[in-house]
């Protein structure tokens, strides 16, 4: 099952502690999955202190509805079916358009040596780091060149580990779509990474 | 020999993971697991790559997350707060706002600011007052002669509602003398028939001008046949306070009328001054004829000295001495 090792999705509901009186979970949850939230705001394209802000106002709306909170899916479901709602509804009060994932990164939030790092191993040599970084950012980049539709079910899906199911639940869209957008999305990260391989990916696609 | 699973539903079996025995099945071809690894690499890479940059547990934030849900202040010190984040962040929001805050906070500290250095080296304005005296102007009608007043004759105004004039007045004066009579008198001794008959007469007019209604008997057409000298005087008297106060002209009213007259004829000293004075009371009124018979006697006037007392004074005894007032009031 996808999404059992995010650290805020313990077996516990937070909000149903909060509502039979005992705030403790809830403490613990926001402080576990405020750095998620922030994320999933600033790579569907939100600038740091709209991030805050939004995260801030999720985890008021969760706690607003906590009294009439009954549990009728995954919590984490529930959390970025919220969080969806927020992003869309500061959308459409900016009555502008998201902007795009930046490039040009804070240097404490894009230490991509480090990162490298992981990726290639402990004994990698400073040209495979290189070209780790290099495809790091060439991830990033194609995760901002992507629409909308397609970030927003590749974020779910793969960042967040939910199945389809609860994507189609949280955008409100068939499962089918949800398959599309993210064959789609999928397919054109992967040629972003491996240029080589896009006439092979394209033979392979069913359409 | 299996068909190709396409990249679509090899991405679902990955990602949603709802087919696991698929996904195994899959990974048992050579071709499908070297598909599903490469998958898998990209997804973890995607996943690292894009989760390294999450900005770390942001201790500010959460401590306001927490101010706000969990631990909200519910005293004034914590309304101030969430009134000055309110204002913080619609400030961060706006730049026309951050503007208009800028340009009042300036104007707050720089009006008084101006007006200091205005005002600072000015001199205390003293009052400049100019006293003068402008030359007397002779007036302009010194010469004019007043024109003398038209010569026009008196003209007589609306003489014909005299007489119905002076009925009304006698019976608004009836009123007045009825309404401020005294009460019933004292009992006495036992009294004559005839003495009886007064007292009642006396008693049922007291009563009715002290708003016990009228006595029904007073319209006894053999009550005015029967009573002679004062009683007939009485009973055309109360007949007549009815017609001054209340404007009725009880059943009675003629028989009694009619009965002072004949009796008034042939009485004489205080009873026919009585008998008189209720016939004239009546032509007064306009509700009775004067007999042609009868000889004319001065009518009263009811502008009298007895009056003026009953007004409570109002005409002072220089007022009453005056020809003038005595003139208009009709007084001798």
């Amino acid at each position: 099952m996808p999404g059992l090792n995010r650290p805020w999705d313990s077996p516990e509901d937070p909000l149903a502690a909060l509502r039979d009186g005992d705030p403790g979970p809830f403490e613990d949850f926001v402080r576990a999955a405020v750095p998620t939230f922030l994320g999933f705001f600033r790579r569907l394209g939100a600038g740091r202190e709209q991030a805050e802000d939004m995260v801030q106002e999720v985890f008021l709306k969760l706690h607003q509805n906590a009294p009439r909170y009954r549990r009728e899916e995954r919590f984490p479901s529930f959390c970025f079916r919220v969080a969806r709602n927020v992003w869309i509804d500061r959308q459409r009060r900016r009555a502008a358009r998201p902007r795009p994932l930046s490039l040009d990164r804070a240097p404490e939030e894009a230490d991509d040596g480090a990162l490298a790092a992981g990726l290639a191993g402990p004994e990698a040599e400073p040209g495979d780091l290189l070209g780790v970084r290099e495809e790091a950012h060439r991830l990033r980049a194609a995760v901002a060149e992507l629409s909308e539709h397609h970030r927003l079910v590749f974020e779910l899906g793969v960042v967040q580990e939910l199945a389809y199911g609860e994507i189609a639940d949280i955008l409100d869209i068939p499962v089918g779509t949800v398959k599309s957008r993210m064959f789609h999305a999928v397919r054109k990260l992967r040629e972003a990474l491996e240029p080589k391989a896009r006439e092979r990916t394209s033979e392979e696609s069913p359409r | 020999m299996t068909a190709r699973v396409p990249d679509e539903r090899l991405l679902e079996l990955l990602l949603d993971g709802s087919d696991l025995a698929e996904l195994d099945a899959l990974r048992a071809t050579p071709d499908g697991a070297e598909r599903v690894a490469a998958l898998e690499r990209f997804v973890a890479k995607s996943r690292t790559v894009l989760t390294a940059d999450e900005p770390a547990a942001n201790a500010a934030l959460v401590g306001r997350i927490l101010e706000q849900t969990t631990r909200e202040d519910l005293s004034w010190r914590g309304d101030l707060r969430l009134v000055g984040g309110f204002v913080r962040q619609r400030l961060r929001e706006s730049l026309l706002l951050r503007v208009v805050a800028a340009s009042l906070v300036a104007h707050v500290v720089a009006i008084p600011a101006a007006a200091w250095v205005i005002f600072r080296d000015r001199e205390e304005p003293k009052p400049h007052l100019h006293v003068s005296f402008e030359p007397a102007e002779e007036s302009p009608f010194a010469d004019v002669e007043p024109e003398p007043l038209p010569d026009v004759p008196p003209v007589e105004v609306d003489g014909g509602h005299r007489a119905a004039e002076h009925a009304e007045n006698l019976l608004r004066r009836a009123r007045y003398l009825l309404v401020s009579a005294p009460g019933p008198a004292p009992q006495g001794e036992p009294p004559s028939a005839e003495a009886a008959l007064e007292i009642r007469l006396l008693d049922a007019r007291s009563r009715y001008l002290h708003g016990e209604g009228w006595a029904d008997w007073l319209d006894d057409p053999h009550l005015a046949r029967d009573a002679d000298g004062a009683a007939v005087a009485l009973l055309a008297e109360v007949h007549l306070d009815r017609l001054a106060r209340d404007g009725e002209r009880g059943a009675g009213f003629n028989a009694a009328l009619a009965r002072a007259e004949s009796v008034a004829d042939r009485a004489d000293g205080a009873g026919r001054e009585l008998l008189l004075h209720a016939v004239d009371r009546a032509v007064g009124y306009g509700a009775w004829a004067a007999s042609d018979a009868r000889p004319s006697e001065p009518r009263l006037d009811p502008y009298d000295a007895a009056w003026s007392e009953l007004l409570g004074g109002s005409l002072s005894p220089e007022a009453l001495a005056s020809p003038a007032v005595r003139g208009w009031l009709s007084l001798p």
